[in-house]
């Protein structure tokens, strides 16, 4: 396999210039993001070196057998992920904390031995982080994402939809009858980005892991199966998650006697 | 009327609230609702702080089966929330409820809510049909609603069956309403709970809407409860009235009473 041509700090620095132009671009047209995108340069570069020394820590800890390492690096992407979704909800929703470490742990989890144990399982992959770490970050990401959508589109329909739910329930609905239409949006808006995704991928878009493994040297055909299967399973983690994120919050939102919070 | 309106007359004193079982028992067995000590709170945020607020204290009345009840009183005096006990869209601070003489914690939610029904200031129709919305509650209930039956209950509060085809969010506010109407008297509950349903209407609506409710009350024995601030929707009740200010409950036999006691008091209510 041909080696990846490397790219020093001084490539990145260079590389770096493109930024430094849309700075310019800022300043001239007044846009007011200068310093944003300043602080986007030294923040991307510092996170992302730090992920990558982490990465290279666990993966060589993990190749000498040491997996707890594995475990403790995917335990805290759950737990960022749970923070990172319930500051996103800006309407106060009771135990939101645990809606999310429910709903993000089990969707994530599931969808993951899913494909570490029936779909990568005859190179027992578990016990080798660099599969186990970029499938958890991308399951996990996208579970992120679809169970804030969902849950914030909810609870925000639950306040400006209020009348028509109490009037279902005043019509002798139960929670989950009179809620059904604001679930129906809810679930469709945050899995909407899933599903349209592998609408168009490979057509208008080229997923950056596929293009990665192509760079690296990566035979394009086995490229893209990684790419399908990465589809496939960031669309169920989204939908497992935005679906138990949903039920929580339902559960959540009404008192044991029928009763909108 | 007399004698039935002595019964409306709420019992404050006291003992009530320690010993609610000492309440005088009136023949129960035509009781509808009774309130006993029922105290109404609701957070509110006061400064930047947010904080149980008691709007209504100690409201103790019993509503005969078949009859009808006015709560009238100045916004923000508790009338909706008084009003939202009765079908458990929420409950009160203390103090109890109970519906034939049994609380309501004792009933299924979707069990109370078949029974006693509520229409609410604003109607809010599903974006379908008229029949649709006809059917909802009792698709909800497990059964079917026949176009037939459908018309019958348009016809009942003054709308032609024509309508059933339309969508339902496209009719006039007062149409609405009295689809709204329509759509809670589906299920024929024992009680009807109305919180200022003519508040939008135009005459036309607002004569068909209490048309509607007084035949059902009158043939069908709907107990009805209604919170209104319209004068003349109050006089063609026709019934005792509960004014609520504040923090008080006090029950008149009839609307002319309680009418006056606002004109005295000088309340912003009708």
């Amino acid at each position: 396999m041909e080696p990846t041509i490397p790219i020093s700090y001084l490539d990145l620095l260079i590389a770096g210039t493109l930024v430094f132009a849309s700075m310019a671009v800022s300043w001239r047209l007044q846009l007011g993001l200068e310093k944003e995108l300043f602080w986007g340069i030294i923040r991307s570069f510092l996170q992302l070196s730090a992920t990558g020394y982490v990465l290279l820590f666990v993966i060589n800890r993990a190749g000498l057998g040491e997996w707890y390492w594995v475990l403790l690096a995917l335990g805290i992407m759950l737990g960022v992920a749970v923070h990172t979704a319930q500051g996103r909800i800006k309407e106060p929703l009771p135990g939101k904390a645990l809606v999310f470490t429910v709903a993000i742990v089990s969707g994530s989890v599931s969808v993951l031995l899913f494909v570490l144990v029936l779909v990568l399982h005859q190179y027992q992959p578990w016990l080798k982080a660099q599969y186990v770490l970029p499938l958890a970050g991308m399951i996990t990401g996208n579970a992120m994402n679809a169970g804030a959508v969902a849950v914030s589109r909810f609870v925000g329909d639950l306040r400006t939809r209020r009348n028509e739910v109490e009037t279902a329930l005043a019509l002798g609905a139960t929670p989950a009858q009179a809620v059904h239409p604001l679930r129906r949006d809810a679930l469709r808006t945050a899995i909407m980005p899933s599903v349209n995704s592998m609408l168009v991928v490979g057509i208008v878009s080229l997923p950056g892991m596929m293009t990665g493994q192509i760079i690296a040297g990566q035979n394009p055909l086995q490229a893209v199966h990684y790419q399908i299967m990465v589809v496939y399973m960031i669309t169920a983690a989204s939908m497992f998650t935005a679906v138990i994120a949903i039920i929580g919050t339902i559960r959540q939102s009404f008192t044991a006697a029928q009763q909108l919070r | 009327m007399v004698s039935t309106a002595k019964r409306w007359i709420p019992d404050t004193s006291p003992h009530l609230q320690e010993n609610p079982t000492a309440y005088p028992k009136i023949n129960s067995m035509a009781d509808k609702i009774t309130l006993r000590g029922v105290t109404v709170a609701r957070p509110a945020l006061v400064g930047e702080e947010m904080q149980v607020l008691q709007i209504l204290r100690d409201v103790s009345l019993v509503a005969p089966a078949g009859g009808r009840l006015a709560i009238i009183g100045p916004s923000g005096s508790g009338k909706s929330s008084l009003l939202r006990l009765l079908n458990r869209l929420d409950d009160p601070a203390s103090g109890e409820i109970l519906l034939d003489g049994v609380p309501l914690p004792q009933l299924e939610p979707v069990a109370l809510r078949r029974r006693v029904a509520m229409l609410f200031q604003q109607p809010t129709l599903f974006d379908d049909t008229v029949l649709a919305n006809l059917a909802y509650p009792l698709k909800l209930a497990g059964r079917t609603l026949s176009t037939e039956e459908a018309a019958t209950l348009l016809v009942e509060v003054g709308l032609p069956d024509e309508l059933l085809e339309r969508r339902a969010r496209q009719l006039s506010g007062g149409q609405q309403q009295r689809v709204a109407l329509a759509r809670a008297l589906a299920l024929s509950p024992e009680v009807l709970l109305l919180d200022e349903p003519t508040s939008a209407l135009d005459e036309e609506s607002t004569a068909a809407l209490l048309a509607a409710l007084l035949r059902r009350n009158a043939e069908s024995g709907l107990t009805l409860v209604m919170v209104t601030h319209t004068r003349e929707v109050l006089l063609r009740l026709a019934c005792p009235t509960l004014l609520l200010s504040g923090g008080t409950a006090e029950l008149y036999p009839d609307a002319e009473s309680a009418l006056a006691v606002v004109t005295q008091r000088r309340l912003e209510v009708a």
